[in-house]
């Protein structure tokens, strides 16, 4: 029971605090979460908002009897009331590092079209662990890799940051036949990458990448392949 | 004299005593020892993923029109770009060649099935607000995107290039209204040579933001 009002409690609590005072001469707000959308309103010095949700870097407020956007930016300005530092400085001393994260790359396995879905865990900014499973389809035969990498990037703070990943799996290749049915070709290989990270938004890093496999194959020789790879990665 | 003296004594008397009195009083004045409680207001909800159910019409080249579903999840990295994966599915029809020669059908029920699953990247070109009539005025943003992923038809599985536009009309702030055109591209080899195929498609659907 105890636990049931304390849960209550923090789901009731922060609807007070989302109260907040402008601290700056006005606030545009519009009808959407957008710059596309009107105007309609305007929020002055010490009128009172309270927030509602965020889409992208657009937050929803309750103004008078209106809920209308503002854009984050503003956050800067917006005092909760009782205290003295702005909504924008409290949030982002509280904000802690994101874990995971989610990717999505495509470019060019071998000289075939390729793309990947990825899930990766970051265990510090430095050292990560990615699980992908990528496809590739070419004229002759169409694959499918699965790989694990552990990645470390040494500059994570820097704008461009570069980072290096080895790992390895598996590849599927079975080739393209109309009317024959033929059977898959399974190999394991390793891999090497080499890649940098570039930040679009908090949450969003595009990245571009090389990748040098080693395909373990039945025949006498081993096969390498080069990958390239631009994609994105949403942290969770 | 004496008169002289007396008030010069008080005087300076309070004159000297006059800062010390003030000082007392300063440090007798109570000071609030109540420390100004933080709080920090809750993270919002953000809502930036969308998921969208359509139905529609897809015209598989050679093998006339057919109905389309497509399942999409999209989250948007911000006011602009989105990012979406999407799953659709269609049935073939008979080929022209089928219907009239009257010979066996080329592909069997099962490869009819017309798969697509992809991903793409979209940007909002045009965001803004249309008006119904004088007492409505509803947000919408049209976009473009492009994207890639596989088409599993025929028994074959390729590689397909999609690109199109949506218009989005926002019924309420998380529930909307789409309409999409889209075309998927990719090399066929069904008909014995290889050659591009476009397949047009038009769905409507909706889409509810979380």
């Amino acid at each position: 029971m105890a636990r049931l009002w304390t849960l209550l409690l923090m789901l009731a609590a922060p609807v007070f605090a989302q109260q907040v005072v402008v601290q700056k001469d006005f606030i545009d707000l519009r009808t959407g979460p957008g710059r596309g959308y009107p105007v309609v309103q305007v929020a002055l010095k010490q009128d009172s908002l309270q927030l509602l949700k965020q889409r992208t870097a657009w937050i929803k407020v309750q103004y008078r009897q209106q809920q209308l956007w503002l854009a984050a930016s503003e956050l800067e300005y917006l005092y909760p009331a009782g205290t003295e530092q702005s909504v924008a400085t409290l949030w982002q001393a509280e904000q802690g590092q994101r874990r995971w994260q989610l990717g999505l790359a495509g470019g060019d396995f071998a000289g075939t079209s390729y793309y990947q879905l990825s899930g990766s865990y970051l265990f510090s900014e430095v050292v990560a662990l990615e699980l992908s499973a990528g496809q590739g389809s070419g004229q002759q035969a169409s694959s499918q890799q699965y790989l694990l990498q552990l990645s470390i990037s040494p500059w994570p703070h820097w704008q461009v940051s570069p980072y290096i990943a080895l790992g390895g799996g598996v590849l599927l290749t079975r080739p393209r036949t109309v009317l024959v049915q033929t059977a898959e070709r399974s190999s394991p290989l390793a891999t090497m990458e080499l890649g940098v990270n570039y930040p679009l938004t908090r949450r969003v890093q595009a990245n571009l990448r090389y990748r040098r496999a080693l395909v373990s194959t039945d025949r006498d020789v081993n096969e390498e392949t080069n990958t390239w790879l631009i994609g994105l990665r949403l942290a969770f | 004299m004496v008169n002289w003296i007396t008030p010069g004594i008080l005087a300076s008397a309070l004159l000297l005593l006059s800062p010390l009195a003030m000082a007392q009083q300063s440090s007798a004045r109570i000071e609030p020892q109540v420390k100004q409680s933080q709080v920090i207001p809750a993270r919002l909800d953000t809502e930036n993923f969308a998921i969208a159910l359509r139905g529609g019409a897809l015209a598989i080249e050679d093998f006339g029109n057919s109905g389309l579903a497509v399942l999409q999840l999209s989250y948007h990295i911000n006011e602009d770009f989105y990012v979406s994966a999407e799953y659709a599915l269609a049935k073939a029809g008979l080929t022209s060649y089928e219907r009239l020669s009257g010979a066996a059908p080329l592909l069997t029920d099962d490869e009819r099935q017309w798969h697509y699953y992809g991903a793409e990247l979209g940007y909002v070109l045009l965001p803004g607000q249309v008006y119904l009539g004088s007492d409505y005025a509803v947000n919408n943003g049209w976009s473009l995107f492009a994207g890639a992923g596989n088409v599993d038809f025929a028994g074959d599985k390729v590689f397909a290039v999609k690109f199109g536009s949506q218009f989005r009309l926002y019924l309420t702030d998380w529930l909307a209204l789409d309409l999409v055109v889209a075309d998927y591209v990719f090399e066929t080899t069904i008909l014995a040579e290889s050659k591009t195929s476009h397949n047009l498609s038009v769905a409507l659907g909706l889409a509810v933001y979380f």
